[in-house]
């Protein structure tokens, strides 16, 4: 067994929510250990994530910092830093964390898929969903729009060729991949780069005119889609830490005990109930361990 | 370096995939690195879909550099990642879009939750690359509707390009392909009808449609306007070029197509249709060659116009011999292993 | 796939049919029932974890492990009644086994609460240094433990001044320095009154007792490597020097310390009363006063310094002379401005019966303790003492025996390597000590 890589974390007076959760969601095999200046590193230490309010002048490389507020530490050059999503002292280049749960069983439909799935449910082929308040309405581009209650939502973000959304509602559009369209605001809390991530409109004329247009255009809209879709997840913790780690150049042991094929399926965001799944699972069933990612069963410690 | 290209394979088929991949493990080789091929059996139908997929998940492979090429060797994962797509599953993208009846994905739920789960890898594995290149513009401009991916086209040099070489203007068009469906044989031999003595056609190649075609030939009295040789040595397809008038070429877009660059090699001007696909990168009407309506009056009348201007065929032909003057497999090489 | 989801026929029914009435707010399409119960305890279970874990509660977090891990195992095993691949999974079940997903959730539970311990860890040692800090500033030294003496002895100065207020009626209030029986005070200047009246230094750096003894030559042969002193000194102060300028080195030599200074852009003063090492001092472009540090002090507006550093000179001059330069120093630096000395440090009894005695011209050894409250006599605010390169090469060496050593053996072992950490200590301590002291910083206007 390879011995694990360490990640000492230098935290200061106060922890970042999201700093927890990135550590949880490290992998496996890289440990976080607490730090501090004043005592030898432990064994296998390979690198360093300091909070902004501990970082001392010349900290110890390879290192991370964790943007803290009221601790600026300015623009760090090449060195990866780290602060939750739509913070006031977020910079551009910075990993943002986000803490919002990820909607359940959704799933990136690009936007041929959505095409299909509206053929298929008899729905208009171009159709913009807009989520306010009270509730949401949904309608092909120029027509009267139905209106709808707000937990229908998910419908249109998954189906829609393109959706309007703020908040909660837009987060819910991405990780169904939706082209979307919001305010600079929304663009702003989710960490969304405007234009590549989604379309940013003032008000709500300009609004419905992007989605409009967006609709119309399948190339910008699977762009869009994609790239929303890819920012909303890498802002999850599990994001965060394996760009950190990726940034940092620490890599996880090649020999990795997640090695298995439901780490490789889960790794691909494939449903639970795929057939794919089940062939895995029917090709494997006579390879204990195969499935269960190299976990034996014989074994007592599996931390 | 320590290269492994990644292929995928239909096990007793044989085609431009297999070849390609051969010749780019050739010419990376030639530059000084060592190289090996690895190649998994795929399976296209629904069910079996991401069983391959899944597998080259699962290889353990271990390079300074992976270059995947075909679906779906680039699920192979590796650190140092480099895609050269020669083309994805096609029967879930384009063929299912244009309603091919080789695609058996269908207007159902099953199919569409099998596209959207395929994109969805597709994207992540192509993501995890640190270039993504394509084959062709068409492939390119597939990768980004689909998937909403950029990729940047890299063209290389076709098989013979060393020994082809440009010649008289005969009397003859020609064609060099597969007999198959997508490459649209009968075209040409409907053309034929409406082109005069003495322009003959020669159709190299053989497929699964050859003999259907031969039939065609006779059965429409064209036997002694279109040869139909089969199978023709290289030796001997490199004079056919030479001596050719132009190349006739209107397959239903084409991902690449190797025909279109042998005829530039040769100096010939290329006839293809305005479906043909990557075909498109190459041939621009009236500068490279004819782009026709796709029907087999529209193919005969730039057959027509070309027999009767042989100056234009000349011009057209040394037009596209300049294209191609900048193709070579040192720079593909160079491109590919670029830090 | 048979899932009803958003995207299912269901689903878009629903968004249909909503046209005008409120529909009953329906859940949107769920995901199984077994999934969302084992989310559930799992979030539950990482919750109670981590709060065990904040406790330190060992035992009682293993338990809730197993028992998170039980009920998982029932629910997977009620949830995956018809799958083709059941009989593999129900096989590696019965052998402790669960299915992969609920293992990665303990696992996950296990790992959050680890990475929950290591966090409080980290803010718990960011307590211990910020306490340690505080101490340092009130008892150098001695940090925290000797605090409340220190304290005490603060309290004790307070009353003793109380005392002398009320016996002075109204005089001016006089500093409680021991050279405050010197002369008295120039009234003209009440400001500068506390150094004007103290005897004017004979000499103040480097003096030397003899007029024969070599000291140059002296000093090429036992001070060690010039170089690597130099960027040891560079390391460890050119960082703050930088942020407190100008940088005087009383007692500069031929410059050296200031050179590497001026190369890093911090503008640097020299003082330095020998002709030729000035000299040498000003061939590397350093202004330097040939003059006493003292003269120079005096010279010089008050508050007009940002740094004043002096390496191995104090430990050569007479005690009136010492702290004359301290109260100087301490008047002519700028507000929160830092006085730097370094010296051999004579606790570490190496130091005292090596190179402390060998130096003939040093006056006497100049004890951390005794140098810090000094320091603060003269008028420093926040004094710290910092203590670098223990004579590790003569540390006694620790033993170290098997665990499953007799107990005998394993006692003696330990308690002969707290003697040889003792020993090592005081023995071999660490070679030099700086005092590192600040002056107040200006009042808030």
């Amino acid at each position: 067994m390879t011995a694990p890589v360490r990640l000492a974390v230098h935290v200061g007076r106060d922890v970042p929510d999201g700093l927890t959760a990135v550590l949880s969601a490290l992998p496996p095999d890289v440990q976080p250990v607490a730090a501090s200046a004043r005592e030898a590193l432990p064994e296998g230490t390979v690198a360093h994530l300091y909070c902004s309010d501990a970082l001392p002048r010349r900290p110890a490389t390879p290192y991370a910092v964790w943007r803290v507020p009221g601790a600026d530490v300015g623009d760090l050059g090449d060195v990866p830093a780290l602060a939750d999503a739509g913070a006031r002292h977020v910079r551009p280049g910075d990993l943002q964390v986000s803490l919002r749960a990820w909607p359940d069983s959704a799933r990136p439909v690009l936007p041929f898929t959505r095409a299909g799935l509206r053929r298929v449910r008899d729905l208009p082929a171009r159709l913009v969903g807009e989520a306010r308040s009270d509730g949401v309405s949904w309608g092909a581009p120029g027509e009267h729009p139905a209106e709808a209650p707000l937990d229908t939502w998910p419908t249109l973000a998954a189906l829609a060729s393109a959706v309007i959304a703020t908040g909660e509602e837009l987060w819910t559009a991405l990780a169904w991949a939706a082209p979307a369209v919001t305010d600079a605001a929304g663009a702003r809390l989710l960490g969304l780069t405007p234009d590549v991530d989604v379309l940013v409109g003032a008000d709500p004329v300009t609004r419905a005119r992007l989605a409009a247009e967006l609709a119309d255009d399948d190339l910008r809209a699977a762009r869009l889609a994609r790239s929303g879709w890819q920012t909303a997840r890498s802002h999850r913790p599990a994001g965060v830490a394996a760009e950190l780690c990726r940034r940092l150049g620490v890599r996880p042991a090649p020999r990795s005990t997640v090695s298995g094929l439901t780490a490789a399926l889960d790794a691909l965001g494939t449903p639970p109930h795929s057939l794919v799944r089940r062939r895995a699972r029917a090709a494997t069933a006579g390879l204990p361990g195969a499935v269960t990612s190299g976990w034996r069963p014989d074994r007592e410690e599996h931390s | 370096m320590d290269i492994v290209v990644c292929g995928a394979q239909k096990p007793f088929v044989r085609g431009g995939a297999e070849q390609h991949q051969e010749n780019l493990v050739a010419a990376l080789e030639t530059a000084g690195h060592r190289v090996d091929l690895v190649r998994l059996p795929v399976a296209w139908e629904k069910g079996r879909l991401f069983d391959s997929p899944l597998a080259w998940r699962m290889v353990p492979v271990d390079a300074d550099l992976v270059i995947a090429t075909n679906f779906p060797s680039y699920f192979v994962q590796h650190p140092n990642k480099v895609v050269w797509l020669l083309h994805q599953h096609r029967g879930a993208y384009d063929g299912f879009e244009a309603g091919a009846s080789w695609s058996d994905f269908a207007w159902d739920d099953v199919s569409l939750e099998e596209q959207r789960l395929l994109t969805e890898w597709d994207v992540a594995a192509l993501s995890e690359a640190r270039t993504v290149f394509s084959n062709s513009g068409v492939v390119s401009r597939r990768l980004a509707r689909f998937n909403g991916l950029d990729s940047t086209p890299l063209a290389h040099p076709p098989p013979l390009h060393e020994v082809l070489h440009p010649g008289e203007f005969g009397d003859y068009v020609l064609s060099v392909q597969r007999q198959e469906e997508n490459k649209r044989p009968h075209l040409l031999v409907e053309a034929m009808a409406h082109v005069p003595s003495p322009v003959r056609a020669v159709m190299a190649g053989r497929g699964e449609l050859l003999d259907q075609v031969r039939r065609h030939v006779e059965d429409a009295g064209l036997a002694g306007k279109v040869e139909l040789p089969g199978f023709v040595p290289d030796a001997d397809l490199v004079e056919l070029y030479a001596g050719a008038l132009a190349v006739v070429y209107v397959p239903e877009d084409e991902d690449y197509g190797y025909t279109t660059l042998q005829a530039f090699y040769a100096g010939k001007p290329v006839i293809c249709a305005a479906d043909s696909g990557a075909v498109l990168d190459w041939v621009e009407d009236g500068v490279t060659g004819l782009v026709c309506d796709g029907t087999p009056e529209g193919l005969a009348a730039a057959i027509r116009r070309l027999a009767d201007d042989p100056a234009l065929a000349q011009r057209l032909g040394a037009a596209g011999r300049e294209r191609i003057a900048d193709l070579s497999w040192a720079d593909v090489v160079a491109r590919l292993t670029a830090p | 796939m048979s899932t009803p989801d958003p995207t299912s026929a269901e689903a878009v029914e629903r968004l249909r049919s909503a046209v005008s009435p409120p529909a009953p707010p329906e859940q949107p399409p769920a995901p199984r029932r077994w999934e969302r119960a084992a989310a559930r305890v799992a979030g539950r279970g990482r919750r109670a974890a981590a709060g065990l874990a904040r406790r330190g509660l060992t035992p009682v977090l293993r338990r809730a492990e197993v028992e998170v891990g039980s009920r998982v195992q029932r629910m997977v095993a009620e949830a995956l009644d018809g799958d083709p691949a059941l009989a593999q999974v129900r096989e590696v079940s019965q052998r402790g086994g669960l299915d992969p997903q609920l293992i990665r959730e303990r696992d996950a539970t296990v790992h959050s609460a680890h990475v929950n311990l290591e966090l409080l860890k980290g803010e718990l040692r960011h307590v211990q240094t910020t306490l340690d800090e505080l101490g340092m500033a009130f008892a150098p030294g001695t940090g925290l433990a000797g605090a409340g003496a220190r304290y005490a002895e603060l309290r004790e100065s307070v009353y003793a001044l109380e005392r002398r207020l009320r016996t002075a009626g109204s005089a001016p209030v006089a500093p409680s320095n021991p050279s405050d029986q010197a002369d008295p005070a120039d009234p003209a200047d009440p400001a500068a009154a506390p150094i004007a009246r103290a005897t004017p230094a004979e000499g103040a750096p480097a003096v030397l007792s003899s007029t024969l003894f070599d000291y140059v030559g002296f000093e090429r042969r036992f001070r060690g490597d010039p170089d690597a002193i130099l960027t040891t000194l560079v390391d460890r102060y050119a960082d703050l020097l930088s942020d407190h300028q100008p940088v005087v080195d009383v007692g500069c030599g031929r410059g050296e310390l200031l050179g590497m200074l001026a190369e890093r852009g911090i503008d640097v003063i020299g003082v330095e009363p020998d002709p030729g090492m000035a000299a040498e001092a000003r061939a590397r472009g350093i202004r330097v006063h040939e003059e006493l540090a003292g003269d120079w002090l005096r010279s010089v507006p008050d508050g007009s310094l940002g740094a004043i550093i002096t390496t191995h000179v104090l430990e050569h001059l007479e005690l009136d002379d010492m702290i004359e330069l301290l109260e100087l120093a301490a008047v002519k630096l700028g507000p929160d401005s830092v006085f730097i000395s370094e010296t051999p440090n004579p606790a570490s009894l190496i130091v005292l019966g090596n190179s402390y005695l060998l130096d003939p011209t040093h006056v006497r050894p100049l004890h951390p303790s005794l140098l810090a409250f000094l320091c603060e006599k003269a008028g420093f605010r926040d004094v710290r003492l910092r203590f670098y390169s223990p004579a590790e090469d003569y540390h006694l060496p620790m033993t170290a025996v098997d665990e499953d050593a007799p107990a005998w053996a394993r006692e003696l072992t330990a308690s002969v390597n707290k003697g040889f950490t003792v020993l090592n200590e005081v023995l071999f301590g660490p070679q030099d000590y700086a005092v590192i002291a600040r002056t107040p910083p200006a009042p808030e206007s």
